[in-house]
């Protein structure tokens, strides 16, 4: 049997518009929660979000762990959603810009995306560390800062998280600024808490609990 | 002896009847696991989640893809000909194909609603999967302002 046929069902309670649905014929088919789930779990962080105002259950279905733990899965095998995260300092403008691109593209430079990082009035910016799409940064207003500010970024849904905790190891501040990440898999790593705690994070685990921070 | 194989016969909620040579049908694992399970070449298996209209577009499918010497180029044309259906047909039939467990079926019909759907605006997504929209427009504002970067 396959996942998706185990899968919990989210949509029970949305599906008794019969009233509508008798009005209109060609509105009277009924997708299978399975299908639906599936194909929604191939589909970019960004669709999908687009795709939470498609009705409502569609919202509840991705906003469902089961549902994010698939999409996870999903992207951690498909080589088209692993992305490059780039941190450039842009001179013109004094400040540091992050950039996504794809990893097998051939047109690298020309595909690269600007992002929002999180907290943008400070100039200086670092990416620290990062696995499954989740990454460290660095944060500062002025250019040595012995505390600058930890967050915890997962660019894919343009959220991070204070990490306020003791992070420290000024040697990997240093060879950090290019890294590869499975940029586009960790969705949803708000809600699968467990996934970013990787070695480097450990103090993570135990000392802080994240408040997020919306870009 | 592939040609003289034997015959099994599938019979649909609706009491249509399909025959089948064993060699192709023993390839779907359920109709395989039936089959081992008893000798029921001279049975008739019923499929009582499949209606006869769908399971002619499944058999279709199977007959073109079990062909012997049918090149890629023949498949690839048959696909894109076999998959001219209405989004509620395409669904039916990937209902079938799970039921009958072919998971390449079913895999060419999810790339095929992949593709249907692929930069569409959200009206014709919800056209595509005959979806009303249960949101007030300020409800839907609401949720395109939370996630307004994947809007831009």
């Amino acid at each position: 049997m396959n996942r998706e046929d185990v899968g919990k069902s989210v949509l029970g309670s949305s599906n008794n518009n019969t009233e509508q649905m008798d009005v209109d014929q060609a509105l009277t088919v009924h997708f299978e929660e399975g299908i639906i789930m599936n194909i929604l779990s191939r589909l970019s962080v960004r669709s999908i979000y687009q795709y939470k105002c498609v009705p409502k259950f569609w919202n509840t279905l991705i906003s469902d762990p089961y549902f994010k733990m698939k999409h996870f899965n999903h992207a951690k095998n498909d080589q088209t959603s692993q992305k490059f995260l780039i941190s450039h300092l842009c001179s013109n403008e004094h400040r540091f810009n992050s950039y996504c691109c794809p990893i097998s593209s051939v047109q690298m430079v020309e595909d690269a995306q600007k992002l929002d990082r999180p907290l943008s009035s400070k100039p200086f910016f670092r990416v620290w560390c990062g696995c499954d799409g989740l990454v460290v940064v660095l944060v500062s207003g002025i250019v040595v800062d012995k505390h600058p500010i930890h967050l915890l970024w997962n660019p894919s849904i343009r959220e991070s998280w204070s990490a306020l905790c003791t992070i420290q190891d000024p040697s990997s501040y240093q060879n950090i600024g290019l890294r590869m990440v499975n940029y586009y898999s960790v969705v949803f790593m708000n809600q699968v808490v467990g996934l970013y705690c990787v070695h480097p994070l450990d103090h993570l685990r135990h000392g802080c609990k994240p408040a997020l921070i919306r870009t | 002896m592939m040609s003289l194989g034997k015959l099994i016969t599938l019979k649909t909620n609706d009491n249509e009847e399909f025959k089948l040579d064993k060699t192709v049908a023993v390839k779907l694992e359920i109709i395989k696991n039936i089959v081992q399970d008893v000798d029921c070449t001279s049975n008739v298996i019923p499929l009582p989640n499949i209606d006869g209209k769908t399971m002619t577009k499944v058999v279709k499918y199977w007959k073109k893809h079990s062909e012997e010497g049918v090149t890629e180029v023949q498949l690839k044309n048959f696909d894109q000909d076999f998959l001219k259906m209405s989004h509620s047909e395409l669904h039916d039939v990937h209902l079938a194909a799970k039921y009958l467990d072919d998971n390449q079926l079913k895999e060419v019909i999810i790339q095929e609603f992949l593709d249907r759907i692929k930069g569409k605006p959200i009206e014709e997504i919800r056209e595509v999967f005959g979806i009303v929209n249960d949101y007030t427009p300020e409800e839907e504002e609401e949720v395109r302002r939370e996630n307004a970067w994947a809007f831009e």
